[in-house]
């Protein structure tokens, strides 16, 4: 979990792009049929009538079979779940003086870290594949001065706006401490010193 | 009362040799006792990862709205393939 500042604001959360679940659903939809297929076999084979009869009378097979299928789809159930909580929890917010990053990585891996605006030198982003450049996803770089840290924004709808959308967030983030820092310099009595252009 | 279920008969049938017997012997026996300890097993592991889904939903999730619809859904159709299992158990052993 983490905290925000005081006067800090979530001004956007971000999640990876939903076509990240398209490989788990697509393992959950081959689960669920697998048994089926298995049991359309098994139906095709020829069984002898009196094995036929023999079955019947042990059981009704129908009934085993049922309850196999519907713990075996209590396991796909969970499966799912478990990747769409990896997903959903795995978020980005953008506050109004910082990046924070909630990793999901597992169901018991949580890692949480943040970036402030002012230690930002640099946002790149990477569209890579046929798959992402339709679909426009892609991964967001944010790069601090210091060369260990960087916050990745794995696979996120429309990277390009949201490079916009942290750069105008950090424009403001500056905007709003000059005039903080303004305001504490005349109150202090000192003049503010001149811009950098002169005027 | 014990039902037994011999898959290698079975599979003896189904390839047209003689048919052995190993019901007696070391054959697959599906007793109403292992079915139920089945049944057990697996609802005591549904338990517990419902409980850790709850867990992160609840913790991490803020009260979202998706997330309390997802809940929803979990809980229903996870219900629903528990009652399934155990009527389906229970009319195979007792029907």
């Amino acid at each position: 979990m983490f905290k925000l500042e005081e006067d800090e604001k979530i001004k956007h959360s971000i999640r990876r792009h939903s076509f990240v679940m398209f490989k788990p659903a697509n393992v959950a939809f081959l689960m669920v049929l697998a048994p089926l297929v298995l049991y359309g076999l098994y139906q095709a084979i020829p069984i002898p009538e009196d094995f036929s009869e023999r079955i019947a009378m042990e059981g009704q097979i129908g009934f085993l079979m049922v309850f196999f299928y519907s713990l075996w789809l209590l396991f796909v159930l969970a499966y799912i779940f478990i990747e769409w909580t990896t997903y959903y929890l795995d978020v980005w917010h953008i506050t109004n003086k910082r990046i924070i990053d909630v990793e999901q990585i597992g169901i018991f891996h949580r890692d949480t870290k943040s970036l402030r605006f002012e230690r930002i030198q640099d946002i790149t982003v990477e569209v890579k594949g046929i798959i992402a450049t339709f679909l426009n996803f892609g991964d967001v770089h944010v790069q601090t001065a210091g060369a260990t840290r960087e916050i990745i924004i794995y696979q996120v709808r429309k990277p390009y706006k949201l490079k916009k959308m942290i750069t105008v967030a950090i424009d403001e983030s500056s905007e709003r401490f000059y005039k903080e820092h303004s305001k504490r310099m005349r109150e202090s009595g000192i003049p503010n010193p001149p811009a950098s252009d002169g005027t | 009362m014990n039902v037994c279920i011999n898959f290698y008969t079975f599979l003896y049938y189904n390839y047209g040799m003689e048919g052995i017997d190993f019901i007696e012997g070391n054959g697959v026996i599906l007793s109403a006792k292992i079915l139920w300890a089945i049944f057990f097993v697996a609802v005591f592991l549904y338990i517990i990862i419902s409980s850790i889904f709850v867990f992160h939903w609840n913790r991490y999730g803020g009260g979202e709205r998706k997330i309390k619809l997802m809940q929803g859904i979990y809980f229903a159709v996870s219900g629903f393939l528990v009652l399934l299992a155990l009527g389906s158990l229970f009319a195979f052993l007792y029907s």
